[in-house]
């Protein structure tokens, strides 16, 4: 083995957390040979270099003297320093030992919890400081929900600041929806979606009259089922001739605009008469139907279908 | 002979004809019957004291008007009151008390191991000839690891552990199998030391600066309190690398052992039948797959730290370390030159 | 490193085979590939067993795979020629499952202006389906075969229309005989506007009117039917003879009654061979047998039917004429370049064709052509519909001008610059001057909601619809059909169906 350079020496003394003072003697793979100086993760350094000359400007404001101000170790500020993403896991760690001490706690059914808007996924990244992936928040967030859920008379103080720290800026749920109303010339405005389709419909008291983007509904709708659908709302609590709607309705494709109307009409029918919800609700015409067209993923043709399976 | 079961056995016709005998068959009984006087209805203004049942019956009853609180409350009086009358259980094992008070390294016995189940190897074919000095024998096919080996082994883990931790040393320690977090939490919470119970992030020693470079570290005095004044000098620093890992599972942590082997940091491991006792620096033969065992050896070793951590603090009580403090200097100087201080202060004042 | 060849083996064993006696016939030993470096024993051995019918096979035979052949099934006769183009054109005006209407009036000059059977459907009188049929009057989509007799309904331009054949026909109290109607029917899809032609002609027809009709304006310029330049005509000019006779044999075959009571009146010096005392219909007999004087005809009986007098020394037998209707369905199709092709291979716009023009020229100057008043109804198409830009400006202007928009206001709607507006269009719907009279936009929207009404219960009476037709329903399929929309409540009557439950209203 070749005498190294002293530079190379050196940094692989540090990689082998030695002291400089072992340059001089050649580099041994006995363990048991090796001096170790724990508590400090400065390598290859001398701690008698405390010398005379000092030349940063805060330094006379540090009293050497007392034992108690010298600094001794380099210590990681948490425990689960090593796993890569010590925050959260302390908050984890933190969040479960107070889920074990009040275990006992009584609680109430899950739908009579105050509703708490947590930190969404990237906010409580921006909060922790780390890239903490989604499955293991919503185990954080499970346990949030579970000490949440302890009868709310009872819960203890450090579990109520602890959930509180995992709030949101803001709380969303104190937001009252303002009931919209029909406007002072008789009009309802209301937006309906499905699919790609947004629809806005005004809706006036009148004679049954219909247009859709300044045309009829016969042009905007080819289709005899799409007209019905689409005024399904008036129809089924036989209000076709009593209303006139002015439509508009943008994106996707005939189908999902005609349904899109469907909701909006809907919705503007209940500003006109609230009295019609439970049939509206029936008639499934107020549901908001949320389904989107799954992405189409890579190594399947379409979203999930898979290519042919081809022998070699 | 008891009276009961021959009825049941001779004759079922017996019991066909009295149907009432379920009733009666609880109050049949081989001992002698006591005279009883005849019952009269107790009166219950005159015996609320007398009888036990009589405070629960009345709680419950007005239980409902309570509001959450009180319910509560009552229900927790009343177990506290139920929960130990009966038979008093003695030697019972609890699984929490392994992980809320583990045994210290003194405490090791070999029933102790046994009990633990730490002697059960693997299966004879998948044995590592290294282990062979280990193992006691074959029973039913599976390796039987022997435990006065294992008890001596534990006790000397122990001893490298308390001596690290007497020297300020950073202790690992590393349980990735599932069920293992809480002991690992546990022992490193005694011992002062560091956790990790999911998975290694490879590189975390050899590739440290990227991987945790953003994970808090802090200047602490010989009495491990924070000293708030170095937080500045401690940006750009390498991350810290621990001076000892103990590994509860070193077969499914082959990264670690293998970053801890370049780094040169010792570690502590235990060796199952089937594992490599050299990928190791203190083995601790026993079997890694019962998690009793393993939060049992977890536990001696966290106890082990506890007992080094108590023992340096006493040392820093006095104003003595067992180790080589780090100065004010040191941190000043810019860790981006290298380690080595530029100017070579440090060459000259070793020389001086 | 040693070849495994032996060289001396290897020329003994290709260039001179020896003798062998012992060895079994060549064909049948293994075929060696590759001779190691001793064959012998691979060559003496014994062959191996091979698969049977390899032994016996002979040169090229039974190696291939043989496979059954398709059998070509025989298919049915092909349909003959225009069999199917007949299936597809073919009208059928009754359906004998369908209920007869009770009480159902047919249209005649008494029904057709009472404004008491609006909404009311009007059956097509039975002689006059003929005629109908001869100018093609009804289209094959037109839902006819689903009731028992063809009939229309009376709705508010029905009536109106009506009342200008009574005007132009000199029978009103305030008599405007002599007077042209030129209007241009627009209208969504299926909004009537054929059928508004069809009411017009069956008016005409019971008024004994002329009635000239062009069915489908596409097959004049869709380069179906032979054409030819007109000598001498700059630009160039051109002339259909096959369509011109078609035309003069609808027009016969539909107004034969009318031409037979009519001799002609005037002198035709491009037809010799027609005799003095000849009917118009033996005049436009002229034109069927000989394509080629179609168009002289077709001319001479344009002369003769708008003639307000006779020629001098014609007068014997001169009967005043009667107003004629003039009917185009498609018009659009006459307002771009048509497929026919001139010499230079330049396409031929439609207004140079002769027949076109003549038809398209009634809407400038139908006053002074249609000497004897009429009416002349141009109806857009929207099933069969070129999108020619100048034409939609061109009715936008119409229509701005109808509505008052003087054409020097800005509002007044105008081509957009470097758009490439036909100017002969714009030029075509320019107002008129003079004593010409404007012709008119007429926009058909949908039926009320009475007539409507109507026309539900008539699809409920002929058996076709098993609902009640009540005022509420009607109006849910009023407004379903885009406002009363007629080719869309036809869609909803004949849908037969069984409807989901509505529910019912809670408060």
């Amino acid at each position: 083995m070749a005498r190294p350079t002293p530079n190379g020496l050196t940094q692989a003394f540090q990689a082998l957390r030695l002291h400089s003072s072992t340059t001089s003697r050649p580099v041994t793979r006995c363990l048991a040979r090796q001096t170790r100086t724990y508590a400090t993760e400065v390598e290859g350094q001398q701690p008698s270099a405390l010398a005379t000359q000092e030349q940063a400007p805060a330094a006379p404001e540090i009293d050497f003297t007392n034992f108690s101000r010298r600094p001794a170790r380099i210590v990681p500020a948490s425990p689960s320093y090593f796993s890569g993403s010590p925050r959260f896991i302390d908050h984890v760690l933190k969040l479960e030992s107070l889920q074990a001490k009040y275990a006992s706690l009584p609680t109430v059914a899950a739908g009579d919890a105050p509703r708490m808007a947590w930190f969404k996924l990237a906010q409580f990244r921006d909060y922790v400081g780390e890239p903490v992936p989604m499955k293991k928040y919503k185990s954080l967030v499970k346990i949030l929900q579970r000490l949440n859920r302890i009868q709310p008379e009872m819960v203890p103080g450090d579990v109520k600041r602890t959930l509180e720290s995992f709030l949101r800026p803001g709380n969303p749920y104190a937001v009252q929806h303002v009931q919209r109303t029909v406007d002072e010339n008789g009009r309802a405005r209301a937006k309906g979606k499905r699919k790609e389709s947004t629809a806005v419909v005004q809706l006036v008291e009148g004679e049954g009259e219909v247009i859709v983007n300044g045309k009829s509904l016969v042009e905007a709708f080819q289709r005899v089922h799409d007209r019905e659908s689409a005024l399904w709302a008036l129809r089924c609590t036989q209000r076709l001739d009593k209303y006139n709607a002015w439509i508009t309705v943008r994106g996707g494709g005939v189908t999902g605009q005609a349904e899109a109307i469907t909701l909006a009409i809907g919705r503007a029918l209940l500003m006109h008469e609230p009295a019609l919800k439970p049939v509206l609700r029936k008639a499934g015409v107020i549901t908001v139907d949320a389904r989107r067209v799954e992405r189409k993923k890579p190594g399947h043709v379409k979203a999930r279908k898979m290519p042919t399976w081809v022998k070699r | 002979m008891i009276v009961r079961k021959l009825c049941v056995r001779q004759s079922r016709q017996l019991l066909a004809l009295n149907r009432q005998a379920p009733a009666y068959t609880r109050f049949l009984s081989t001992e002698t019957p006591i005279d009883t006087a005849v019952q009269t209805p107790p009166k219950e203004s005159s015996t609320p004291a007398q009888n036990p049942l009589h405070e629960v019956v009345q709680a419950s009853r007005d239980i409902a008007q309570l509001n959450p609180r009180q319910q509560w409350g009552e229900l927790e009086k009343r177990r506290h009151t139920f929960n130990n009358l009966g038979s008093s259980v003695q030697e019972s094992y609890d699984p929490e008390d392994l992980i809320r008070n583990p045994p210290k390294p003194s405490d090791i016995t070999l029933e102790m191991l046994l009990a633990a189940g730490t002697h059960l190897g693997h299966s004879t074919s998948r044995w590592n000839p290294q282990n062979s000095r280990y193992i006691f024998g074959i029973r039913e096919g599976v390796h039987i690891i022997s435990l006065d080996v294992t008890a001596a082994y534990l006790r000397r883990a122990a001893k490298v552990v308390e001596e690290v931790a007497a020297r300020g040393g950073i202790i690992l320690f590393a349980g990735t199998r599932k069920g293992q977090k809480r002991a690992v939490v546990r022992a490193a919470e005694l011992a002062k030391g560091y956790h990790i119970f999911e998975r290694w992030i490879p590189g975390s020693l050899t590739n440290g600066q990227q991987i945790l470079g953003h994970c808090e570290t802090k200047v602490v005095n010989a009495m491990d309190q924070e000293l708030p004044e170095f937080k500045a000098d401690l940006a750009d620093r390498p991350s810290v690398k621990p001076d000892l890992v103990v590994v509860l599972n070193p077969l499914e942590n082959v990264v670690l052992l293998h970053e801890c082997g370049l780094n040169n940091v010792p570690t502590i491991g235990i060796i199952d039948t089937d594992a490599d006792p050299t990928r190791v620096t203190y083995p601790i033969p026993a079997n890694d797959d019962t998690l009793k065992g393993t939060s049992l050896i977890a536990g001696i070793l966290g106890r082990a730290g506890e007992a080094g951590q108590k023992r340096r603090l006493e040392m820093a009580a006095e104003g003595k370390t067992a180790y080589e403090p780090i100065t004010a200097r040191q941190l000043r100087l810019d860790p981006l030159t290298g380690s080595a201080p530029p100017g070579s202060d440090l060459d000259k004042a070793e020389q001086a | 490193m040693a070849s495994s060849w032996c060289w001396s083996c290897l020329s003994r064993l290709r260039a001179t085979p020896t003798p062998r006696a012992i060895l079994p016939p060549q064909s049948i030993t293994p075929r060696i590939t590759t001779a190691s470096f001793h064959s012998s024993a691979v060559q003496y051995a014994n062959p191996t067993k091979k698969k049977g019918a390899l032994v016996a096979v002979k040169y090229r035979q039974g190696q291939t795979l043989r496979r059954k052949k398709k059998k070509t099934t025989e298919r049915a006769r092909p349909p003959a020629v225009g069999e199917r183009k007949a299936l597809r054109k073919r009208i059928v005006l009754s359906n004998p499952n369908a209920l007869e209407v009770e009480g159902m009036q047919d249209l005649s000059s008494e029904t057709m202006v009472d404004a008491r059977l609006r909404g009311s459907v009007l059956g097509l009188p039975v002689p006059m389906l003929d005629q109908l049929r001869a100018v093609q009057a009804f289209k094959p989509k037109q839902g006819w075969s689903i009731f028992r007799r063809p009939g229309t309904v009376l709705r508010r331009d029905t009536l109106e229309m009506a009342r200008l054949f009574e005007k132009i026909s000199g029978e009103g109290d305030a008599a405007e005989k002599g007077k042209v109607v030129k209007k241009i029917v627009t209208g969504l899809k299926g909004s009537g506007k054929t059928v508004h032609l069809l009411q017009a002609m069956a008016m005409g027809f019971v008024k004994k009117w002329v009635v000239v009709t062009v069915p489908d304006a596409r097959e004049l310029v869709s380069g179906d039917t032979s054409y030819s330049p007109i000598e001498g005509t700059n630009p160039p000019q051109y002339v259909q003879p096959n369509a011109v006779s078609a035309l003069l044999m609808r027009t016969v075959e539909a107004n034969r009654q009318v031409l037979a009571s009519l001799k002609v009146s005037q002198k035709h010096s491009a037809l010799p061979s027609l005799k003095a005392s000849s009917t118009l219909e033996d005049l436009a007999k002229l034109g069927f047998q000989d394509a080629a004087v179609a168009w002289p005809v077709f001319q001479a009986l344009w002369t003769e039917l708008t003639a307000t007098a006779a020629a001098p020394g014609m007068e014997k037998d001169f009967k005043p004429r009667p107003p004629m209707l003039v009917t185009v369905d498609g018009i659009a199709h006459w307002m771009k370049e048509s497929a026919y092709r001139a010499a230079d291979y330049s396409p031929v716009h439609a207004h140079d064709l002769v027949f076109v023009k003549h038809f398209i020229s009634l809407l400038q100057n139908g006053q002074a052509s249609l000497k004897n008043g009429g009416m002349v109804l141009y109806a857009t198409s929207t099933s069969n519909n070129p999108a020619i830009y100048t034409l939609d400006i061109a009715l936008e202007q119409l229509a701005a001008r109808q509505a008052g928009v003087s054409p020097s206001s800005p509002d007044y709607p105008a081509p957009e610059a470097y758009s490439g507006a036909d100017a002969r269009i714009l030029e075509l719907f320019k107002p008129t001057t003079g004593k010409e009279p404007q012709f008119e936009l007429q926009t058909l929207g949908g039926l009320t909601r009475d007539e409507a009404r109507g026309y539900l219960e008539y699809f409920a009476r002929s058996g076709l619809l098993r609902e009640e037709v009540n005022e509420t329903w009607v109006g849910e399929k009023w407004s379903l059909s885009g406002g009363g929309i007629i080719g869309e409540l036809e869609k909803l009557g004949r849908h037969v169906r069984s409807t989901a439950q509505t529910t019912p209203v809670l408060n």
